[in-house]
């Protein structure tokens, strides 16, 4: 007839679990084997020594109640402007979809800006100084589209210009797309077109067109190309 | 038996620990529902415990206020992330220990080579250890601890969680964490025998 017997733990097998059960006390195995060994008597009282000695040395100075107080006003501060920041980046964040969004909803009026700019001027350059034939005379009234406006109390400091940098820079785009198409597609040689949307400003690159070119480009972005 | 008493910090239930954590589950979602009572309710709840655990690191008032909010705006900022059945204080002690650590690590960084030597010579000078010598030796040599075996004493000691808890915030099982705080204990009850036998001699 076997039996199965438990061997009972040696204080090296408890070893490693002396010093929780110091602290807790809710080990029965450690607790058992303590009560019955001398070593391991010792061994945890030593410990809880140690541990009181631990607390002791770390025992921080208390503070008034007052010190609470203006602890948890501070973290309220800092959580309300880690908020505004983060409504700010969030906001940020948003528009860049936003801003592509907007650099498409400008392409329009952009090039139909270009196109209205570019039509007042035979009222106030003489054809012989080089302005604008009388040919665009037609084409029109004078009130432009107005371009999507941005409220600035929504955006501050330095976001603002970033803002409207990328606006700048999406609408330049743009309106080179537009001469770049427009120009394409009346037969202007690609070389040419490339000319026109490279590195210069698209409004100047237009006003260093003749004057055909100036006016089938213009005819062309009329016609929406 | 009375000296195990005094010593033994006031151990959670299992019962305890659980209604703790219900609780601050229940202010974490009235948080997230938009009550900033429920915000300012979690800081009173747990500021000493963060700042006094900062300060354990940073031993400076300062910079364990600026870990606290530091701590406490991560943690609310992070509380979506946060699971069901995982426990706030738990995740706030973790972060902020984070920062403490991060802290020091900057610090430790930033200190003259000049200082850092001065602080070794204090520590070799233990022939003339008085009590505050022996509270700073106490204190160095837990600095010097390994960082998972300090996190797990500082939390077990001193903020008083249970294992299951400290396991969590330590990123280990129940059982490594036990061992890590056997290892940190045995460690220093070298330190404060050591300092004891030099007292002793002394007098």
């Amino acid at each position: 007839m076997s039996q199965t017997t438990r061997t009972r733990p040696s204080c090296d097998d408890l070893a490693e679990r002396l010093a929780p059960h110091a602290v807790a006390d809710d080990d029965d195995e450690v607790a058992v084997h303590v009560e019955g060994c001398a070593s391991c008597r010792k061994e945890i009282g030593a410990l809880r020594e140690t541990l009181r000695a631990v607390k002791d040395a770390a025992r921080m100075a208390p503070r008034d109640e007052a010190f609470w107080t203006d602890l948890g006003r501070d973290v309220r501060l800092a959580w309300d402007r880690a908020e505004e920041e983060r409504t700010r980046r969030r906001w940020w964040g948003l528009p860049r979809a936003v801003w592509v969004g907007l650099g498409i909803a400008v392409t329009g009026a952009a090039a139909l800006l270009l196109v209205l700019r570019l039509r007042g001027a035979p009222d106030t350059i003489p054809p012989e100084a080089g302005g604008p034939q009388s040919g665009f005379a037609g084409w029109g009234g004078s009130e432009g589209h107005e371009l999507p406006m941005i409220d600035e109390e929504d955006i501050e400091g330095e976001d603002l210009d970033r803002v409207l940098t990328a606006l700048e820079e999406a609408q330049d785009r743009e309106v080179e797309r537009a001469i770049r198409n427009a120009a394409t597609s009346i037969g202007i040689d690609r070389d040419a077109a490339e000319a026109l949307t490279g590195e210069t400003d698209p409004y100047e690159t237009v006003e260093d067109l003749d004057d055909d070119e100036l006016e089938r480009v213009l005819a062309a972005l009329a016609k929406g190309v | 038996v009375a000296l195990a008493e005094a010593l033994k910090p006031h151990e959670e239930t299992t019962e305890t620990a659980d209604e703790t954590r219900e609780e601050d589950a229940r202010f974490v979602e009235r948080f997230r529902r938009g009550d900033a009572r429920a915000f300012d309710e979690l800081v009173k709840r747990y500021q000493r415990q963060v700042f006094y655990l900062a300060l354990r690191y940073v031993k400076n008032d300062d910079d364990a206020k600026d870990i606290t909010q530091r701590a406490f705006v991560r943690a609310f900022q992070g509380v979506s992330g946060l699971r069901g059945d995982a426990s706030f204080r738990t995740w706030l002690f973790k972060i902020a220990v984070n920062l403490a650590l991060n802290h020091v690590r900057d610090r430790r960084k930033l200190r003259p080579v000049e200082e850092a030597a001065e602080v070794g010579i204090d520590a070799v000078g233990a022939s003339r250890i008085d009590e505050e010598q022996d509270r700073q030796s106490v204190l160095d040599a837990l600095d010097g601890l390994p960082p998972k075996q300090r996190l797990v004493l500082e939390l077990r000691v001193f903020e008083e969680l249970p294992f299951r808890e400290v396991a969590v915030a330590a990123g280990c099982s129940e059982n490594a964490a036990k061992v890590n705080f056997h290892h940190a204990v045995s460690k220093l009850k070298a330190l404060v025998k050591g300092a004891a036998g030099i007292r002793s001699k002394k007098s």
